[in-house]
C-alpha cells in the first residue's frame, strides 16, 4: 500500500463515514434559531452558525451525505453508459465506431463546465429546479472520458492472443467482449473512476456555488458556501468549512487515484 | 504538407457540425411551444394567440427543425447569433463587449502561469524524488483540488476585509488583476507543472544528455541547455493547447470577483433566462476548442521536423 492511497483513502473513508453517521453526530441541519445567527466557532456550534441560526458542522456533516451520493450516482451512470459505448465502439469498429468517435470529439470540444451551465439552466428553466437537473447536467460531459478510455482498452486488447484464442473457438462477439474483453480492461476504469470522482465533486459544488445546483434547504458545500460568501466578511465560517470539506474529499479522490495509477504502473512493469 | 492541411481542416468539420448542431438544439429542449415561451420571456406578460402565430413565422419556428438550423448555422457562421431577449442588442455586440476583460485575465494568466509552471517542472525533474519534487507534486494536487471559487473567497477575505491592500472585486487598474491571477494560475498551472516534469524527465533520459554528461558538463547546463531545449516543443504545445480557455476562461473566479468577462456573462445569461447568448457562448467555446487544437497541430508539424506529414 503506498502512501498516496493511504492519506486518499484515510480522508475519504472519514468523509464517507461522516456522511453514513450524520444522524449520529450532527444535529438537525435545518433547524433555524434566531436568535443564534451568525455565532463564530464555538463549544456548543463547533463550525459556528449562519445567517439563518443553523449550526453549521450539522449542515457540512450532513453536506458528505449529500455530495456522497449525488457524485456517486452521477458516477455510476456515466461510468455505465461510457464503458458500453466506449466498448462496443472499439470492440466492433467500423461505422459504429466513426459515429461514435465524432461524438466524443464533439463533447471533447465543449468546455465542460460551460456546457453543464447551459444546460442546466435550459433544464431549470423547462422542468423546475431539481436534483436530477445536476445528475442529468453532468452525466451528458462525464460519460465522455469513460467511454474515450474504454475505447482505447478495448482496441488493445481484441488483437490479444486470448482473445483470438476464444474466436477460433467460436465464441460469440457478445460473449467475448462481455467475458474477456471488459474484465482485463477494469484496471485503468478503477483509477479513471476514482480520479473523476474527484471532477464530479468539484462541478458539483461549483454548480451549487453558482446557485444552479443543489437547491437550499438541502445541505450541499457549493451552496452553503453561495449563502456564505455575502457575510465573508464579519462570519468567514460559513465559507471556510464548507470548502475545506470540498476541497479534501477533492483532494482525497485525486490522491487515491493517483497511488492507484502508480501501483498499477509499478504493478505491470514488475510483470515485464 | 497540403494534403495534411487539407486532410487535418477535413477532420475539425464533423466536428464542428457537432458542435453547432448542440448548441443549436439547447434552445430545442424546451417542452411545448417554443415561440410562445420567448414571447413570454422578451415581454414579461402572457402574450396572445395571434402574437404567437406572429412570432412563430418570424422566427421560423414553423419550419422543419434541419431548415431552422441550416438557417441559423448559416447566421452563427457570419457571427450573428440573433438579438438578446433581455437587452434588445444583437448578441454578438453583448459578447465583443465582455471579451477584452476575459482576454486581459486570461494571458495575464497565462504568462504567469507558464513562467512557474516551467520554473517548478524543471525544479522537480532536477531533484527527482527529493524535497523540491514532492513539494511541486503536493503543490499541483491542492492545485486541482482546492475550489477556485473557495480560494478567491479566502483571498479576498486575507487580503481584501483583513489586510486592506486589494480591492475585492470588480474591474480596472492592475490592482483589479492581482487576486483573480492568483487564484485562477493556481489551478492553471497544477497539472502543467507535472507536465513540465515528466517532459523533462522523458528527455533527461536521452543519450545525448547521458553524452553532455560524460564531457563533464555542469548538472545545470546539462539541463537547461540540453534537456529542456529538445523537451521545449511539447511544453508550448501543451500550453497552446489551453489557448482556447481564451474565450470562456475560468467561470467560477470570474463570478467570485464579480470580473466582466464571457464566464460570468453565461452565468447571468442562464439565470437572464437570455438563451440566445447562452447558445452563442456554448457554440463559440466549442469552436475556439476546434481552431486552437488546429492550428496547433499544423504549427507543430512546421516546428518539429521530426513529425512527418506523410498521407
Amino acid at each position: 500500500m503506498n502512501r498516496l492511497c493511504l492519506i486518499g483513502s484515510t480522508i475519504l473513508l472519514t468523509i464517507t463515514l461522516l456522511g453514513i453517521l450524520a444522524p449520529l453526530i450532527a444535529g438537525n441541519p435545518y433547524k433555524t434559531n434566531m436568535a443564534e445567527r451568525l455565532k463564530p466557532p464555538n463549544f456548543e456550534h463547533v463550525f459556528g452558525t449562519d445567517q439563518l441560526g443553523r449550526d453549521v458542522f450539522s449542515r457540512v456533516v450532513w453536506g458528505a451525505r449529500t455530495t456522497m451520493v449525488v457524485a456517486i450516482t452521477i458516477s455510476a451512470i456515466s461510468m455505465g453508459l461510457g464503458c458500453f459505448v466506449g466498448a462496443v465502439s472499439g470492440y466492433f469498429g467500423g461505422l459504429v465506431d466513426d459515429l461514435i468517435g465524432r461524438i466524443i470529439d464533439v463533447f471533447l470540444a465543449i468546455p465542460e463546465l460551460v456546457f453543464n451551465i447551459a444546460l442546466v439552466g435550459v433544464l431549470c428553466f423547462s422542468y423546475g429546479a431539481s436534483i436530477w437537473n445536476v445528475v442529468l447536467a453532468i452525466v451528458v460531459t462525464n460519460w465522455v472520458s469513460y467511454a474515450r478510455v474504454t475505447r482505447g482498452i478495448v482496441l488493445s486488447l481484441k488483437e490479444r492472443e486470448f482473445v483470438l484464442c476464444e474466436k477460433a473457438v467460436g465464441a460469440g462477439e457478445w460473449y467475448i467482449l462481455l467475458r474477456h474483453v471488459i474484465p482485463n480492461a477494469i484496471g485503468p476504469i478503477v483509477v479513471l473512476a476514482t480520479l473523476n470522482m474527484g471532477n464530479v465533486i468539484m462541478t458539483v459544488a461549483s454548480l451549487g456555488f453558482l446557485g444552479l445546483g443543489i437547491q437550499p434547504p438541502t445541505p450541499e458545500w457549493g451552496q452553503m458556501i453561495n449563502s456564505g460568501k455575502d457575510y465573508i466578511t464579519t462570519a468567514p465560517w460559513l465559507t471556510f468549512f464548507p470548502g475545506l470539506f470540498i476541497a479534501l474529499s477533492v483532494l482525497g479522490f485525486n490522491l487515491l487515484g493517483e497511488g492507484l495509477r502508480d501501483a498499477m504502473e509499478r504493478r505491470s512493469y514488475v510483470e515485464r | 504538407m497540403k494534403r495534411y492541411v487539407a486532410k487535418r481542416i477535413a477532420q475539425a468539420i464533423p466536428t464542428l457540425l457537432g458542435v453547432s448542431f448542440i448548441s443549436f438544439l439547447l434552445l430545442h429542449l424546451f417542452p411545448g411551444d417554443p415561440a410562445e415561451i420567448i414571447l413570454t420571456i422578451i415581454s414579461g406578460s402572457e402574450p396572445s394567440y395571434a402574437e404567437i402565430q406572429r412570432f412563430r413565422r418570424e422566427m421560423g419556428f414553423d419550419k422543419p427543425l434541419l431548415v431552422q438550423y441550416i438557417h441559423w448555422l448559416s447566421n452563427a457562421l457570419r457571427g450573428n447569433f440573433g438579438v438578446s431577449w433581455t437587452e434588445g442588442k444583437p448578441v454578438m455586440e453583448i459578447i465583443m463587449q465582455r471579451f477584452p476583460a476575459s482576454a486581459e485575465l486570461f494571458f495575464t494568466t497565462f504568462a504567469i502561469s507558464l513562467a512557474f509552471a516551467t520554473l517548478l517542472g524543471i525544479l522537480s525533474a532536477m531533484y527527482r524524488d527529493r524535497a523540491a519534487d514532492h513539494f511541486c507534486r503536493i503543490f499541483s494536487l491542492l492545485g486541482i483540488s482546492i475550489p477556485s471559487f473557495w480560494l478567491g473567497l479566502i483571498l479576498i477575505w486575507i487580503f481584501s476585509v483583513k489586510l486592506h491592500l486589494l480591492p475585492a472585486f470588480g474591474y480596472g487598474g492592475i490592482e483589479h488583476l492581482i487576486l483573480p491571477v492568483v487564484t485562477w494560475s493556481f489551478s492553471f498551472m497544477a497539472i502543467k507543472t507535472r507536465f513540465v516534469r515528466s517532459c523533462l524527465l522523458e528527455a533527461l533520459s536521452q543519450d545525448y544528455v547521458v553524452t553532455a554528461r560524460a564531457k563533464g558538463l555542469r548538472e545545470r547546463v546539462v539541463v537547461l541547455r540540453h534537456a529542456l531545449r529538445n523537451a521545449l516543443i511539447p511544453i508550448v504545445t501543451y500550453f497552446s493547447l489551453s489557448i482556447h480557455h481564451l474565450i470562456i476562461g475560468s467561470i467560477m473566479v470570474e463570478v467570485v470577483f464579480s470580473w466582466p468577462g464571457l464566464g460570468s456573462l453565461l452565468v447571468e445569461s442562464v439565470f437572464k433566462r437570455d438563451f440566445p447568448v447562452v447558445q452563442a457562448l456554448v457554440f463559440l467555446s466549442g469552436v475556439t476548442f476546434i481552431v486552437v487544437n488546429l492550428i496547433v497541430d499544423l504549427l507543430y508539424v512546421v516546428i518539429d521536423p521530426r513529425i512527418r506529414y506523410g498521407d
